[in-house]
């Protein structure tokens, strides 16, 4: 409502006019109708009504109230979490390889799963992974597990979670790393919606491929393309993924390990943060726009380096300029993993990342992955009616595919110079170019990220 | 001895001191359950409410990042679990029922004479209470925001969620209805 110029009470209708006699009270009217309305409180009614409201504060706020019992405090402070408020930070410290260390409820769960992962240790809060290395006898799905619990129910502050990027160094950027995310509740709930839209914010929406829009357990999508996956090891992934009450959904991401580091943790923040929403959401907006550029760029360098270093084939003796390294790499690079034009494909650039229907199951995707490793490509994925999948390439002949050779080659490449300006010694280089943290955290990876519904939640 | 600022304890709670989050507590409480009382219309139902404030709080402890005062930050928990509360218990009178109610002469609102001692005083009080818990929730809430948290109408609006003229309204239409069935008591205040 608009007060008109020169307002006065008398001039409006009059449930009107007694509202500003109210809000004159409180100090809450405008310059102009304060004016009005405190010329016209000279009138007796008026006055006699803000006498009124007066008294009737006094009254109000001299009203006794019987008081909480006295051990109130005591009787919260009894009922307050028992879980430590803050996660030492050694703690976080991965476990190494060994069963004997974990929890029951851990073996449990990886029994149930009937996959060899090798060590799963879950801690209170997202400071929690495991790493170790998966069985063999599960080769096509992966081998390495992260577990999150976004909405902990203690108010560890985040700086407490300081394990996940050691963590994910520690597991080689081969292994498919699946991290499972609980949000305090369903993501079909609203609370769910905003963690789906939180985590395809955290990542750039641009590198969304394909959503499910499952509901509950039911099928979506097709069974995946493929070989069957191996039976228990395939049906332990599925059961994970599946396991959800409401409708846990699967996100792959394929990119930097720092990037994809950098973006789960904005996410679990944002998570963590969405119960209070009107404390954070201009922050959280802020952060994850920034975080979006960020990962958008360092995913378009990334892929960049990788477009070169995925050039199976031996270059010739005679390609010695960079335009005819990339020229090469394109036409040997698998089609997925070069950069397409225009709005629709220039995600496909930058890195990859798709929701993956829960009943899928998982193993079943990354087939083809296990025996590439280091095959940062999105065939593992594909859904069967994707156009994207129809666009991938089979898989690449054994001698363009030379995984570690590959890895090596994109490792090197992104980290001296000196070999973009020479291709010949950028293919001789890497064999030998020794490992480093950065060259770790900028190789290209493949996480399964999987939000499920905390029942505590 | 030096007494600690909320931001203080704060901290040491975040650390496990639980301790420290009990004198938050302590601190806190009173203020906290009279608001909520009065919100709610009910002792019982508002020392739920603030059990259930001050175990989120606990909870949610390192989500108070400080930028408000922390017993801003707590009341805001606290009108949510009031909130929550309210709706589980769905027993909203409605403005016509509390219209129809209006002229009951049970009410010791009108029975009463005015007050002159300590009992006439506790009377009157009582009968303040109960005109408050009678009114509609909506009106009450906007009412005791302002007059026992002293927030600003566009606080209330947030806290509502509902525009700021809806407020201001709700907020007129609170005491009107408190001064008809206060009438003679506020006569009686005016003359003493």
């Amino acid at each position: 409502m608009t007060p008109p110029t020169n307002p006065s009470p008398h001039d409006l209708p009059g449930d009107i006019a007694e509202e500003w006699q109210s809000a004159w009270y409180d100090r809450e009217l405008s310059a102009s109708e304060s004016a009005a309305v405190g010329t016209a409180s000279l009138r007796e009614p008026t006055a006699e009504r803000q006498q009124d409201y007066q008294r009737l504060s006094q009254l109000l706020q001299s009203l006794p109230f019987e008081g909480l019992p006295p051990d109130f405090a005591s009787r919260v402070i009894s009922r307050l979490p028992h879980e430590p408020l803050a996660v030492p930070l050694q703690t976080a410290e991965p476990k190494a390889q060994g069963w004997p260390g974990l929890p029951q409820r851990h073996l449990g769960w990886l029994a149930a799963s009937l996959v060899g992962l090798g060590t799963l240790v879950s801690l209170w809060r997202p400071a929690v992974s495991t790493n170790s290395q998966g069985s063999r006898s599960l080769r096509e799905a992966t081998d390495q597990s992260l577990e999150i619990i976004a909405n902990s129910q203690t108010p560890t502050g985040l700086e407490a979670r300081p394990s996940l990027a050691a963590q994910l160094q520690e597991i080689s950027a081969d292994d498919l790393v699946y991290v499972r995310i609980r949000v305090p509740r369903g993501p079909r709930s609203p609370d769910g919606i905003a963690a789906i839209d939180l985590t395809e914010e955290a990542f750039g929406e641009n590198f969304i491929t394909q959503v499910s829009e499952t509901q509950g357990a039911a099928p979506s999508a097709p069974a995946p393309p493929g070989p069957a996956p191996a039976g228990d090891a395939a049906a332990g992934f599925g059961r994970r993924t599946t396991a959800g009450p409401e409708d846990p959904m699967l996100l792959l991401v394929v990119g930097e390990s720092e990037a994809i580091v950098h973006s789960l943790e904005q996410l679990l923040r944002n998570l963590e943060q969405t119960e209070l929403e009107d404390e954070i959401r201009a922050v959280a907006q802020t952060e994850l726009d920034e975080l979006a550029r960020q990962l958008n760029h360092s995913l378009v360098q990334s892929l960049a380096d990788l477009e070169q270093s995925w050039s199976p084939a031996p270059l010739a003796a005679n390609e010695t300029s960079d335009r005819g390294l990339a020229r090469v790499a394109k036409q040997n690079a698998p089609a997925a993993l070069l950069p397409e034009r225009g709005s629709e494909g220039q995600l496909r650039s930058r890195g990859s990342m798709a929701w993956l229907p829960p009943e899928a199951p998982a193993a079943a995707r990354f087939t083809a992955g296990a025996t590439r490793p280091n095959a940062p490509t999105l065939e593992q994925v594909s859904e069967p009616n994707s156009e994207r999948s129809a666009a991938l390439p089979e898989q690449p002949a054994p001698a363009q595919t030379a995984p570690a050779a590959l890895g090596r080659r994109a490792k090197a490449q992104s980290k001296e110079p000196r070999a973009e300006s020479d291709p010949a010694q950028a293919i001789a280089a890497p064999a030998v170019a020794p490992e480093s943290d950065t060259a770790e955290g900028r190789r290209p990876r493949r996480v399964l990220i999987q939000l499920i519904p905390d029942p505590a939640g | 001895m030096v007494t600690k600022t909320d931001q203080e304890l704060v901290d040491e709670a975040r650390q496990g001191n639980r301790r420290a989050f009990g004198e938050l507590i302590v601190r806190h409480q009173d203020r906290l359950f009279r608001t909520l009382r009065s919100v709610l219309g009910s002792a019982e139902d508002a020392q739920d409410a603030c059990q259930e404030t001050f175990l989120t709080a606990f909870q949610k402890l390192h989500l108070f990042g400080g930028r408000s005062a922390f017993y801003s930050w707590l009341f805001r928990i606290g009108f949510n679990a009031a909130i929550n509360s309210r709706r589980r218990r769905r027993s909203v009178a409605s403005l016509d029922a509390l219209s129809d109610q209006s002229g009951d002469v049970s009410d010791p609102a009108h029975l009463s004479p005015p007050p002159e001692s300590p009992l006439e005083v506790q009377e009157t009080q009582a009968a303040v209470r109960q005109a408050l818990d009678q009114l509609p929730e909506e009106f009450r809430t906007a009412l005791v925001l302002k007059e026992l948290e002293g927030l600003k109408y566009e606080e209330i609006a947030e806290l509502q969620n509902c525009p700021i003229g809806t407020v201001r309204s709700r907020i007129f239409r609170a005491r009107e209805e408190l001064r008809q069935r206060l009438a003679v008591r506020l006569q009686a205040e005016s003359v003493r």
